[in-house]
């Protein structure tokens, strides 16, 4: 018996990217929120822990279609879920590792433009590195776990359960965290390196920490995308996905990461809800009189009638979400003012 | 014939690096005034090219010649960097480097998105004559990339009279240095931001049009996709000094081209990042210390 | 624009009947994916019975592009589909059921295709799809196979599909491996070309899978004819100069040089070439062949350029069958013109799984993936009565006839693959305009 039609489906698959989305802004504030780094790469991250799923769990390249990846382990489902997902986790974090070590001693603008320059360097190896990507083909044959014993619907419902598991745990694992002593460290280094140097803390060291902790959070929800999906395509992972993540932070309140969950699920709601606009117009106009037919159009008729107009206008909102938040309330809806103070601060 | 081939891939460095020049010392004018990094100074290339297309084209009404079509783009976007700067940046200006910076994230994905938006994703190109590469001592040219030379030269010996020889340019290195001395001494240094605005956005959008010029087709995209290239150069000479801004252009120029002929065709982009990068760890402020 | 917006309108009229749709039909969201597991029973119709009168429609994904780069494709192939539909529900539909169609937006982009082939699939429970294109066949097609999907498509002619199809995917559309076979062929040999026997050819083709496709069957077929490949370079798509690419490509001194990229990609390569003072010719796939290359392109650089293209199948055109279409989807559609790129070849396909889901239906038996699938050779093969629409073949299978369907690109007969063979026509482009230099027949391969 099928258990979910329609919207609920929509939903559920909506609920499972929330998730994913929830996952990878927490990782982002770890960085930015609470030690106050400004990673415009996190992308790289989500894409290195994709890939690791992808790679650790890809069936030989000659059963798949189009295939030119040499490297797999083929590990069989469902057994190899969670090693899949260490996987992923120790990629991202192995990443953030080596861009670390090059750019979290740098200024906020270096730092910034390092981590952007580093991620556009990883998605130009995901595209020409088919030997270990397949390329612009992408990975299209990512097991999903349990799929083969689940209906399509119950394995969608358990996935999204799952995925909603993974992001409480994360998140009450980080909030552990940033309560602890390395939490306040963290935030020591982000409102005053001068006085954290003082107290005998090598901050590099510190930075270096903070960024392979986010970057880990980022590689794991990288998995849970692959095996939701169960396609890996380098198209995936493009700066857009960083700055929507930034999005969501700074809606949500950065250096909370109760706003970090919240603010990921409002932005991939507001996004997804926009793929209605046409449904709506549409049912709009024929539920209207027929004498108030051409009111809509009429209206409508001055914007420009190209298929990339309402995509555009899309991410149009995002942008003026940034300068909104940013301008009137850069706390975002959970953040703590004084938290936010420390951020804006220059060394 | 070897020795032939390294000298023309250089030469097609310097003259990518032109465009380059142009737009990381626009960019490296306004972090001297503004102290902060524009991401949305993509988004004045992309203006400028497409401003110029369509008055060039008779988009408004009417159809200019080309140069007059490409000055008038570059007024505009000058305007507009003006416009942007007001409305966006200076009611936040008191409020440090990190929301300025993210603020101009959130312009990029505005002023992009509108344009693709209203004119869609159609692949555009500016109404150049397409030309055969003539020999000029030994290197094969088009004569649109010597002008592109010839305009990027000019465009930063402009910048040079501009800094050294003017009124403007020495409030400029004035706020720059130290913005409330420089009030203190009488300079209305939100003017001197405007003004400054207006330079980095034109130099952005004239940036655009070189640009356009040698790589047609292009998208709505083009200036976001440019700009880390860009940001390399000025990093490489050091953030807020021009001279470094242009020794880095060139630099990333040609690295890009010599690697795209002697490595891999298709990291283009990456040979700018590795230079930067390695030069961050060696000498995190640049190759060029030193204010202006 | 009012074409457009009529058309969103008359397809959502009801986003309401859709959802109810998916309401009433609950009971057979696990179908498909038991399918692989369970022996494949009828449990589609049957369940579907209680599902009162408005839910019993047979529903039909087009899985295509519907915006971005290749929004084009979706815009040409829906109006075909929906016109032939609405010939089908005109004749009282398949076995009394009406049918209606379910799009899904593959966006050019592989993970929204799996979405999109997800809902298809999954939550719409689609009777059978057309589509989608080669750039994101890779991402969906062992959903849909798994699925037990019957799969046509106009639109998709990569190899990846070569010795793939024949159970659940057929294709109206020739393959490129036979496509690239004719460029290799019409450029060894002036009879096809009309303008040399080229000896000395250069392969240049974009890094993606739509392009790729290509590579191997163009080479291995011009040495397989005589001739000498001097370099086959795969391009990264999208970038802003290719300079280095074409002084590469002319460092290997050839006659011709054929690209297989993107109508943009194609322009900064073809004039970086012209600037470099390139002599040889150029040969362009599908993809270029069409006025909008030229009309971006200088006419000094696309002089004597030759292109591919698929050729009118002389049957149809002489029995004016072509003319007919074309006059009756310009109507239908409100298009300038009826010849839109695949436009014929949809209508081949939704004929065929038009006709293949009647003889289903006349058979008796239940219209389930696996049954759909296997009458789709037997309405497209002789022998028996040949026919040229779903209105003449639905009263021949209702009648208990085998039929064969005769298409406008072909004879549709579908080899064990699922794949046709159709014959080509290689253009040369003169100031601005493509006219045909040749023809090549199927037996020429």
């Amino acid at each position: 018996m099928a258990l979910l039609t329609g919207w609920a489906a929509f939903l559920v698959s909506v609920g499972t990217i929330g998730c994913i989305y929830g996952l990878l802004t927490l990782g982002l504030n770890v960085h930015y929120g609470y030690t106050g780094l400004l990673n415009f790469g996190h992308v790289a991250f989500f894409a290195a822990g994709a890939y690791a799923s992808a790679i650790v769990t890809m069936p030989p390249p000659s059963e798949v279609t189009n295939a030119s990846y040499q490297i797999w382990f083929n590990l069989p489902m469902p057994y190899a879920f969670p090693v899949s997902l260490a996987a992923a986790a120790v990629v991202g974090g192995a990443l953030a590792f080596l861009i670390g070590l090059t750019s979290v001693r740098l200024g906020t603008h270096y730092l910034a433009i390092a981590t952007f320059a580093l991620a556009g360097v990883f998605s130009d190896v995901l595209v020409n590195e088919a030997w270990l990507t397949n390329g612009s083909f992408g990975m299209n044959s990512v097991p999903k776990p349990g799929r083969a014993m689940l209906s399509a619907d119950v394995w969608q419902l358990s996935y999204l359960l799952f995925a909603a598991g993974s992001l409480l745990a994360v998140y009450l694992l980080l909030e552990r965290l940033m309560n602890a002593p390395f939490g306040r460290l963290l935030k020591g280094v982000r409102e005053s390196e001068a006085a954290a140097k003082t107290l005998g803390k090598d901050t590099n060291v510190v930075k270096l920490k903070s960024f392979v902790i986010g970057g880990m959070v980022a590689g794991f929800a990288g998995g849970v995308y692959a095996h939701y999906l169960g396609s890996v395509v380098t198209a995936q992972f493009i700066p857009a996905v960083t700055f929507t993540v930034y999005a969501g932070m700074l809606l949500g309140g950065a250096a909370s990461n109760t706003g970090a969950v919240v603010g990921a699920f409002t932005v991939v709601a507001f996004r997804e809800s926009t793929r209605f606009i046409t449904t709506v117009y549409n049912w709009i106009q024929s539920t209207l009189p027929d004498a108030l037919s051409g009111v809509l159009p009429t209206v409508f008729s001055p914007l420009p009638n190209n298929p990339s107009f309402i995509p555009s206008m899309r991410f149009v909102v995002i942008g003026v979400l940034f300068v909104l938040v940013i301008r009137y309330r850069p706390e975002g809806l959970f953040g703590d003012p004084s938290e936010i103070q420390a951020l804006g601060e220059e060394d | 014939m070897v020795l032939d081939n390294l000298i023309q891939t250089f030469v097609f460095g310097i003259v990518e690096g032109s465009v380059i020049a142009v737009g990381a010392v626009g960019l490296t004018l306004s972090y001297g005034v503004t102290r902060f990094i524009n991401f949305a100074y993509g988004e004045f290339l992309t203006y400028g090219a497409y401003l110029a297309v369509f008055i060039a084209g008779g988009l408004f009404g009417v159809s200019l010649p080309l140069p007059v079509a490409i000055a008038v783009a570059v007024l505009l976007v000058g305007l507009l960097g003006v416009a942007v700067s007001r409305v966006f940046f200076e009611p936040i200006s008191h409020r440090g480097a990190l929301p300025l910076l993210i603020t101009s994230i959130g312009v990029s994905f505005i002023l992009r998105n509108l344009l693709q938006g209203w004119v869609g994703v159609d692949a555009r190109q500016l109404p150049v004559p397409l030309l055969r590469r003539k020999d000029y001592f030994g290197v094969q040219l088009t004569e649109l990339e010597v002008a592109v030379i010839v305009v990027g030269v000019v465009t930063m010996l402009l910048v040079h009279l501009l800094l050294q020889r003017t009124m403007l340019g020495k409030r400029m290195r004035a706020t720059s240095g130290n913005r409330s001395l420089a009030e203190v001494a009488g300079i209305d240094t939100q003017r001197v931001v405007r003004q400054t605005w207006f330079i980095s956005a034109a130099a952005g959008a004239l940036s655009g049009v070189l640009y356009a010029i040698l790589f047609a087709p292009f998208r709505p995209g083009v200036g976001f996709a440019y700009l880390i290239v860009i940001f390399a150069a000025t990093l490489l000479g050091g953030i807020g000094r021009p001279y470094g801004a242009m020794l880095g252009a060139f630099i990333i120029g040609i690295a890009m081209n010599l690697g795209s002929a002697y490595l891999s065709a298709n990291y283009t982009r990456a040979y700018a990042f590795v230079i930067l990068v390695a030069v961050l760890l060696v000498r995190p402020e640049g190759i060029r210390g030193g204010e202006f | 624009m009012g074409i457009e917006r009529r058309r969103l309108i008359k397809h959502t009229g009801g986003l309401a009947g859709i959802t109810a749709l998916a309401g009433c039909l609950g009971g057979d969201g696990d179908d498909g994916s038991n399918g692989d597991t369970t022996a494949p029973g009828g449990g589609d119709d049957t369940d579907t019975g209680g599902g009162g009168g408005g839910g019993n429609n047979i529903r039909i994904g087009v899985l295509l592009p519907f915006s971005g780069d290749y929004g084009w494709v979706g815009a040409n192939v829906l109006p075909v589909v929906e016109m032939l539909v609405e010939e089908i529900n005109d004749g009282g539909g398949i076995d009394g059921r009406q049918v209606s169609i379910v799009q899904g937006d593959t966006e050019a982009s592989p993970d929204a295709s799996v979405s999109a082939t997800n809902r298809l699939v999954n939550v719409e429970n689609v009777s059978a799809v057309i589509g989608p294109t080669s750039i994101t066949m890779s991402a969906v097609i062992d959903t849909l196979v798994e699925n037990e999907v019957p799969v046509v498509t106009p639109t998709a002619g990569t190899t990846s599909l070569d010795d793939r199809g024949g159970e659940y995917v057929f294709r109206t559309v020739s393959s490129d491996s036979l496509g690239g076979r004719a460029i290799a062929r019409a450029a060894r040999d002036e009879q096809y070309n009309s303008i040399q026997d080229y000896e000395r050819m250069a392969l240049m083709v974009g890094n993606e899978e739509v392009f790729q496709s290509f590579k191997e069957p163009i080479r291995s077929s011009f040495e397989e004819f005589g001739g000498t490949v001097t370099t086959t370079m795969d391009i990264r798509t999208g970038k802003a100069s290719y300079t280095s690419e074409v002084q590469s490509m002319m460092d290997s001194d050839p006659e011709i040089t054929v690209l297989v990229a993107s109508v943009e990609d194609s322009i900064k390569i073809t004039e970086a070439g012209f600037q470099a003072g390139y002599e040889g010719n150029w040969f362009a796939t599908q993809d270029q062949t069409n006025q909008d290359f030229l009309s971006q392109s200088d006419n000094r650089v696309t002089n004597d350029m030759l292109g591919l293209n698929a050729a009118t199948y002389q049957p149809a055109e002489e029995a004016g069958r072509l003319q007919g279409f074309f006059d009756a989807i310009t109507e239908y559609a409100g298009w300038d013109e009826g010849s839109r790129v695949f436009a014929t070849n949809t209508y081949d396909a939704m004929n065929v799984l038009g006709l293949a889901m009647s003889q289903v239906a006349a058979d008796g038996d239940d219209l389930t993936g696996p049954n759909v699938a296997a009458a789709i050779p037997t309405v497209a093969r002789p022998p028996e009565q040949a026919v040229t629409s779903y209105s003449e073949g639905a009263s021949a299978t209702a009648d208990g006839t085998d039929v064969d369907y005769q298409g406008l690109v072909g004879p549709i007969d579908f080899d064990d693959d699922g794949d046709i063979v159709a014959p080509f026509s290689i253009r040369r482009a003169q100031d601005g305009a493509w006219s045909e230099a040749g023809r090549l027949p199927p037996e020429a391969l």
